[in-house]
């Protein structure tokens, strides 16, 4: 049974997650573009879902410029999926 | 209503058993100068300075006909049903808080993927790319010579330069990578196009035996087109639902495919 998972119930982490569903892999800069955050919001929560294992970073270079490159596991894929169901259902007790 | 009460004297309206509560209020209203001591200030002046209204103070203060007493002001029957209905309350879950999360969520993988932006001319160089690689694998196939079979790996070889030019300026373009576009441009994983251009490529190999090479352009072009139809479709499919088609082959399995690939080749150029 799909439970709420503490680490991604915050909104912005929840975000990451959801976004990175979407493609394989984001730069950190496209990110940080689309849940308009800043810098150090995003490295931090994305520092802290690498340490549970749910996204995964590397470096990479674009136009010449080191950046850096987070993608989701399966793990954290399958969290989402948990995490999201979770919600779903509490939504629909309460209706 | 008196307009200034010196704060600090006593005041006779205000009684000499004052709470405190009262005098908590009192301290709060007060306003300190810039040398400390505690000092009143004109009406006029309190208002520009954040300090309220003293004389509303005393009047209100002025009301109240007697001070209050512990018991009145800490009823313990009263403080016992609150925190009794605190403990024994189970928390009202607001369904609106999570679907706001989702929906925001949401919002941002959608903004995400409404944001990318396909090379220019993808299609159209697709499509071509394609064609070249039908058409010389099917003169490489009749022709049953070694320069056939160059002719062939050359056509593959122009394939996957352009599919691995295309893929490179879409993550430049976008700074994201999509595995599922991989699959479509490489393998063409899609399910009519594959069909259309395995039909395509039996017909323009059957048509160069023959040696009917008008044939064999058409069905290049044909099978080059459906190709790059079935990545037109799949990249609208994407937009619609992103998270459901973002997958697709890793650059590990192209990286192995690859391998293989050279291995055939090594294969075929030993067997001659």
């Amino acid at each position: 049974m799909a439970k709420l998972d503490p680490l991604i119930h915050a909104p912005a982490r929840l975000q990451v997650l959801t976004t990175l569903s979407a493609v394989s892999e984001a730069e950190f800069a496209t990110l940080r573009a689309v849940l308009e955050v800043s810098d150090s919001v995003l490295s931090k929560h994305v520092s802290a879902l690498a340490d549970a294992g749910y996204v995964r970073s590397r470096k990479g270079v674009r136009a010449g410029r080191r950046t850096t490159w987070i993608g989701l596991t399966s793990a954290g894929r399958e969290a989402l999926h948990e995490h999201v169901a979770a919600l779903r259902r509490l939504i629909d007790g309460v209706d | 209503m008196r307009a200034e009460v010196p704060i600090g004297a006593r005041d006779p309206a205000f009684p000499s058993t004052r709470t405190h509560a009262d005098a908590h209020v009192r301290k709060s209203l007060t306003c300190r100068g810039p040398g400390g001591p505690v000092r009143s200030l004109p009406q006029s002046q309190a208002s520009h300075r954040s300090c309220v209204n003293v004389g509303r103070l005393s009047a209100a203060l002025s009301k109240r006909p007697r001070p209050l007493t512990m018991l009145e002001y800490l009823p313990i029957w009263k403080v016992a049903s609150i925190l009794s209905t605190m403990e024994n309350t189970p928390v009202q879950q607001n369904p609106d808080d999570p679907r706001s999360e989702l929906a925001v969520a949401d919002q941002a993988r959608q903004r995400l993927a409404a944001g990318l932006r396909l090379p220019t001319g993808l299609h159209s160089v697709l499509a071509a790319a394609v064609a070249v690689q039908v058409g010389a694998a099917a003169y490489g196939i009749a022709a049953q010579t070694t320069a056939g079979l160059a002719v062939a790996l050359a056509g593959v070889a122009v394939l996957m330069g352009v599919a691995a030019l295309l893929l490179y300026q879409f993550r430049r373009i976008n700074g994201v990578r999509v595995d599922g576009l991989s699959s479509q441009i490489v393998l063409g994983s899609g399910g009519t196009s594959t069909l259309i251009y395995m039909v395509g490529f039996g017909a323009a190999t059957w048509a160069a035996f023959e040696s009917r090479w008008w044939l064999v352009a058409a069905a290049s072009v044909a099978a080059g087109v459906s190709y790059a139809f079935g990545t037109l479709r799949w990249w609208h499919v994407y937009r619609h639902d992103p998270s459901a088609h973002a997958g697709g082959a890793s650059p590990r399995v192209f990286a192995a495919l690859a391998v293989l690939a050279c291995l055939g080749l090594v294969a075929l150029l030993i067997a001659r």
